[in-house]
């Protein structure tokens, strides 16, 4: 897919997460107050350049007697915010983290996200590794393969914050594997959190306009779909109405807008997930026997014009977001997060763009059959060369503490610089598996009781953007898209309406790097294929048997090896 | 001794410029070992394994090694004759309008598309031919019916080539107005007494005058044989399209330049480089024994 | 009778067909510039075609804020005054001795086919960036200047203009005794200026169109040229099913392709500017002319 293929070239380095959030607030006035207590960095200049070595220091948040500095390579991010003189390494927030355990950061370099990966490599290439890195799967096993990096097993006992493993925990043991090799922790893991599946989103306003019932099944689902392509739900006497868009990838991005994943799924089917079937063999899901009955259902709803017809043609993103913003749909599936974008746009354009998230289609027992995602996302690891590892780890506690509000320091800091943005340098996401369920739960229990007292100080915004929309519906699109994500779109992501089907395996295997693409690209054309009618459905099981010849049995034996593991 | 002496000096005009090529393009070509390598930037290129030929035999052992080469040279050679093709005669067109400020006002119009970038026409592009599109509609007059263009194997390949040479020819035309622009003018007046019209001019003084032009320009362009257009295709194909339009270029993409495989990018990188050479040293000796003029 | 009509037919017909390439050209034009003037919302809902929808300036008053858009124009402009005149200067003293005939210069030869050779072979990124680093380069307007600034098309391109100079005037009786930087200066230069205005042209907009090197060679975006500048809003633009919520937020409040329209239609003002600056040097006699002066 020509969207896809850059996916994690790019989503590597931009999928930098929750962390990267600048805590503010309007008021300017104090833009250029730094606690007192801060040392200037003249004088951290001198005291390094005295060159006395601080001595090794394993508390978590233990502060070294003498300042320890990393460089590191980073990511360009949006710093636009910062008061002038601030840098993404010099800023309100490093320098409570220099005062807390006297750790700061040089950049080695900076660099566009969509550059990101090259210019590691040529580091690497070079040999000129910066103290600190974050990496992808890939470049991490061949930093270890080098012996470029050190082992963090130790260090990350003695020195990662009870907050962190605690995090790390939630993954219930699927996340430290990747980062772990001979039993050797190499790297901290950034995470995916999960929940990202999709919801069906619908135009509430043409539901009630059309007097139509809220979705449950994939008939209610079609249905609907039909009101609104022949009804004229926007009432232009046009029939300019479309029914449900969808991928030219059909389905298999997690995390994506108006995949038909949920659709697949209802069939038992998995297409692009490493899943096990039901005699417990590791099976890739698009060449599952019941993708056939999947693939008969959506080429029928293509055929009768359910589905959009020139979804082919259309930019995943760009333009399906551009049918969105132009209130030509109401049916889109996609995860909780749709209100901030695209769904907002088209509020933007019509007030009464009315979005609603909805657990459909569901299956006969009533669930929605979704799947999970490689909670893996990017790798912080330390360069053998650098005398105090543990510092990056130091680092990353006060930072993943302050963002969890549970150091008062750092709260009563983010308080007083309030107008002062700040900028995390370490761009690593580490936050629970069901960090989305946990806003949603904490931000219900302070709606329920009417007051933001316990509430998390970044979760403040939420709330009162809920009573802010509450008071005037979709008035301002942005509140409108806080309060509809967060709250409505929250709610059903780790619901009991779901029944959830974990992949096996996310990686790469050795025959993958050679024969991938040209499996990738035969199951690309024939899905699409299949959808839209210019191949029989008979055909599949052609194309699961060359599948299997050119590759896929090779394949799955090595993902059935690795996950056997 | 005087040409002894001239020579030095020529060595000497051409130290700077040599010195530049040497550091930045010769030295660098170090790099190309990497095509024989399974490079890993960690290891760098000392200690990365040898895999002799596997990264050039690589692109012909996968299954649709035939259909993405064929696209490629397809593609490419079509680019390459319409974008020889469309300026030459742009530029004549241009050199026979009156209107100096007319002709110029063109001039700098065509020119501009070649500084939007694939990103942004793809967009446009894509919008234009839609089933709602332009195109259709205009269509839809003659009474014919929609149709999906950029998801048809029929109509891909002619819209990757016409829409490379709306972008690129106007500032094709470039080189070739410089061409007509250095004709000897004595040449015209001459032809003018001997009564020759404007379409005599043209064809025995102006064509002749741009055909060296025209042949570098040509042979140049062999070097682009394997270069199909990565950006544009990248920009407007569809898994509907990849019988017609996947590439060399958009099938090592696909599999993972992102993923680090520099060895496998180098050797197609290389691969070109050699045919085109080929092509630019037999189009080069051509060109001397046929009309024993020398190229470069 | 006949001819005339037919001549004034054929006229209408050349400016048709003139014009309605330049049309087509101009549209694409025309839509950023109607994007680039109309409200976030409308575009993103792809009302906007060639005029402005809910008409606003508000992306070029956002983008006379952006400072750092301003400090890459300068850093673009610097790269072109310097670039372009080194590329000029290192092109026409290479191109000078290359369009002699092997008699004359008999290593000309060996010279031209490492030229051609390095338009088509290169070493990849790796290579390249560590000669750069090695030099001190990187971090400095001169990586971005001296590395390409002899381009083999170019120089190709040159040599042949100049050996398409009429014989007499290359040899240039009256300055017998002139050495060749004289006769490149005084004969060769005033002779060629259609093929100046080429060369510079492609110099220039090279210069000002590259993008990767600026990424590559630059470790703080502060330094970045305006199209790497340009290159990186674009980019992250056009993958946001990808992007974090967070992203997204921050996505549906910066990005916005009015203003990245904006910004890139003002990018190419400089280089639409120059065209029709150059124009006076492509016309026909110009060379002569400026002989008998």
């Amino acid at each position: 897919m020509k969207f896809r293929s850059s996916k994690w070239l790019l989503a590597g380095a931009l999928l930098t997460g929750l962390l990267s959030g600048c805590a503010s607030t309007g008021n300017e006035g104090k833009a250029s107050t730094t606690p007192a207590s801060t040392p200037t960095a003249a004088a951290i200049e001198t005291q390094t350049a005295v060159n006395v070595v601080p001595s090794p220091n394993f508390e978590p948040f233990g502060k070294y007697e003498e300042p320890v500095t990393f460089t590191m390579g980073l990511t360009k991010g949006d710093y636009s915010k910062l008061p002038q003189g601030d840098t993404p390494v010099d800023n309100v927030f490093t320098r409570f983290i220099l005062n807390k355990v006297n750790v700061k950061v040089e950049p080695a370099w900076e660099i566009d996200a969509s550059a990101y990966q090259q210019k590691v490599a040529i580091s690497l290439a070079g040999g000129d590794i910066p103290d600190v890195l974050v990496v992808d799967q890939k470049t991490l096993n061949q930093l270890v393969e080098s012996d470029l990096i050190a082992d963090l097993s130790k260090i990350y006992e003695q020195t990662a914050s009870p907050l962190l493993k605690e995090q790390y925990a939630s993954y219930n043991g699927r996340i430290m594997n990747a980062a772990t090799f001979d039993g050797k922790l190499m790297a901290l893991p950034g995470t995916q959190v999960g929940g990202q599946h999709n919801l069906l989103w619908v135009r509430q306003d043409w539901l009630n306009k059309l007097q139509l019932q809220p979705p449950q099944t994939l008939t209610d689902v079609v249905g609907i779909a039909q009101a609104f392509i022949s009804q004229d739900p926007d009432g232009n006497n046009k029939a300019d109405t479309l029914g449900l868009l969808a991928d030219p990838g059909i389905a298999g991005y997690y995390n994506t807008f108006h995949g038909l994943d949920t659709i697949f799924s209802l069939y038992g089917a998995y297409p692009r997930q490493w899943i096990k079937d039901q005699s417990g063999h590791v099976i890739y899901g698009s060449t599952a026997p019941e993708m056939k009955a999947a693939l008969t259902e959506v080429s029928k709803l293509y055929k009768d014009g359910i589905i959009d017809k020139q979804f082919a043609v259309r930019k995943p993103g760009e333009d399906a977001g551009a049918i969105i913003a132009s209130g030509k749909v109401g049916l889109v599936f996609g995860p909780w997060w749709g209100p901030y974008w695209p769904l907002s746009d088209a509020l933007k354009n019509d007030p009464k763009a009315d979005w609603k998230p909805f657990l459909a289609p569901l299956d006969e027992n009533g669930k929605l059959r979704v799947y999970t995602q490689n909670p893996n996302n990017l790798f912080l690891v330390v360069s053998k060369k650098f005398a105090h590892p543990e510092a990056a780890i130091k680092f990353l506690n006060v930072q993943n503490q302050a963002r969890y509000g549970l150091d008062p320091d750092a709260l009563d800091m983010i308080l007083k610089n309030q107008g002062t943005d700040g900028y995390w340098p370490i761009q690593l996401q580490v936050d629970y598996e069901d960090a989305v369920h946990r806003t949603y739960t904490s931000l219900k229990e302070a709606i329920d009781t009417g007051s933001d007292a316990n509430l998390r100080h970044d979760f403040k915004a939420m709330y009162e953007a809920y009573k802010k929309n509450l008071e005037n519906p979709g008035a301002d699109p942005t509140v409108w898209a806080e309060a509809t994500a967060r709250y409505d779109g929250e709610a059903l992501t780790f619901s009991d309406g779901l029944t959830k089907v974990d992949p096996v395996f996310f990686g790469r295997t050795a025959t993958m790097e050679t024969k991938w693409a040209t499996l990738e690209k035969l199951e690309n054309e024939t899905l699409i294929k299949i959808v839209i009618g210019d191949m029989p459905v008979e055909k599949f099981d052609d194309f699961v048997q060359q599948w299997n010849k050119l590759g896929g049995n090779e394949i799955t034996q090595e993902v059935a090896a690795a996950a056997a593991q | 001794m005087r040409n002894r002496s001239e020579s030095l000096i020529y060595h000497l005009m051409l130290l700077p410029g040599m010195l530049v090529l040497f550091l930045f393009s010769i030295i660098p070509m170090a790099g190309i070992v990497i095509a024989f390598q399974k490079f890993v930037p960690a290891k760098g290129v000392l200690h990365s394994a040898w895999v002799g030929m596997d990264n050039l035999a690589f692109m012909f052992q996968i299954p649709d090694s035939r259909q993405v080469f064929l696209n490629t040279i397809i593609i490419a050679a079509m680019k390459v004759v319409a974008g020889l093709a469309v300026p030459i005669i742009f530029a004549l067109v241009l050199n026979e309008l009156r209107s100096s400020w007319f002709k110029r006002t063109i001039q700098t119009i065509v020119y501009i598309p070649h500084f939007i970038s694939w990103v942004i026409l793809a967009g446009i592009i894509t919008n234009l031919f839609s089933l709602d599109g332009i195109v259709n509609q205009l269509l839809s007059l003659f009474g014919v019916d929609p149709v999906m263009f950029l998801a048809s194997n029929f109509w891909f390949r002619p819209i990757l080539i016409g829409t490379d040479v709306w972008k690129e020819f106007g500032f094709g035309t470039i080189v070739y107005l410089a061409a007509i622009a250095g004709i000897n003018p004595n040449l015209y007046e001459a032809a003018v007494i001997d009564g020759a019209g404007r379409f005599k001019q043209l064809m025995y003084i102006t064509l002749p005058g741009v055909v060296p032009t025209i042949i570098l320009l040509s042979t140049l362009s062999l070097g682009n044989i394997l270069n199909a257009g990565f950006d544009q295709i990248f920009n407007l194909y569809n898994p509907l399209v990849y019988e017609s339009s996947d590439i060399v270029d958009t099938y090592v993409f696909r599999v993972g330049l992102v993923e680090m495989q520099y060895g496998l990018a180098t050797a197609v990188g290389l691969l070109k480089s050699i045919v085109a050479f080929l092509l630019i040293i037999i189009s080069y000796m051509l060109a001397r024994k046929l009309s024993n003029y020398r190229i470069f | 009778m006949f001819s005339r009509f037919d001549s004034r037919l054929g006229n209408g017909l050349l400016y048709l067909v003139a014009g309605a390439a330049a049309a087509l050209c101009l549209a694409p034009f025309i839509h950023s510039i109607a994007v680039s003037f109309s409200d976030k919302s409308s575009v993103a809902a792809g009302y906007v075609f060639f005029w402005p929808v809910k008409f606003t300036v508000s992306a070029y008053t956002l983008l006379l804020n952006d400072v750092q858009f301003f400090k890459s124009f300068l850093i673009s402009v610097q790269r072109v005054l310097l670039g372009g005149s080194l590329s000029m200067i290192l092109t026409l003293l290479m191109a000078y001795p290359l369009s002699k005939e092997t008699e004359v210069f008999r290593s000309r030869n060996l010279y031209i086919w490492i030229i051609v050779s390095t338009m088509l072979f290169n070493g990849g990124l790796i290579p390249w960036y560590m000669t750069i680093k090695t030099l001190h380069l990187t971090n400095t307007i001169w990586g971005l200047v001296i590395p390409g600034a002899v381009a083999a098309f170019n120089v190709i391109l040159m040599i042949n203009f100049f050996r398409a100079l009429p014989k007499e005037l290359q040899d240039a009786g009256g300055m017998d005794g002139a050495g060749p930087i004289v006769l490149l200066m005084k004969i060769y230069v005033p002779l060629s200026l259609p093929s100046l205005a080429t060369i510079g042209l492609f110099t220039i907009v090279g210069h000002w169109n590259a993008f990767f090197d600026g990424m590559i060679l630059m470790d703080d975006p502060k330094d970045y040229p305006l199209q790497t500048y340009i290159q990186q809003l674009v980019v992250s633009e056009r993958n946001f099913a990808n992007l974090t919520v967070e992203e997204l937020k921050r996505l549906s409040e910066v990005s916005n392709k009015t203003l990245n329209t904006a910004k890139i239609l003002i990018s190419m003002l400089p280089i639409l500017a120059i065209y029709p600056f150059l124009q006076k040097y492509f016309t026909k006699g110009i060379v002569l002319g400026s002989v008998k002066e």
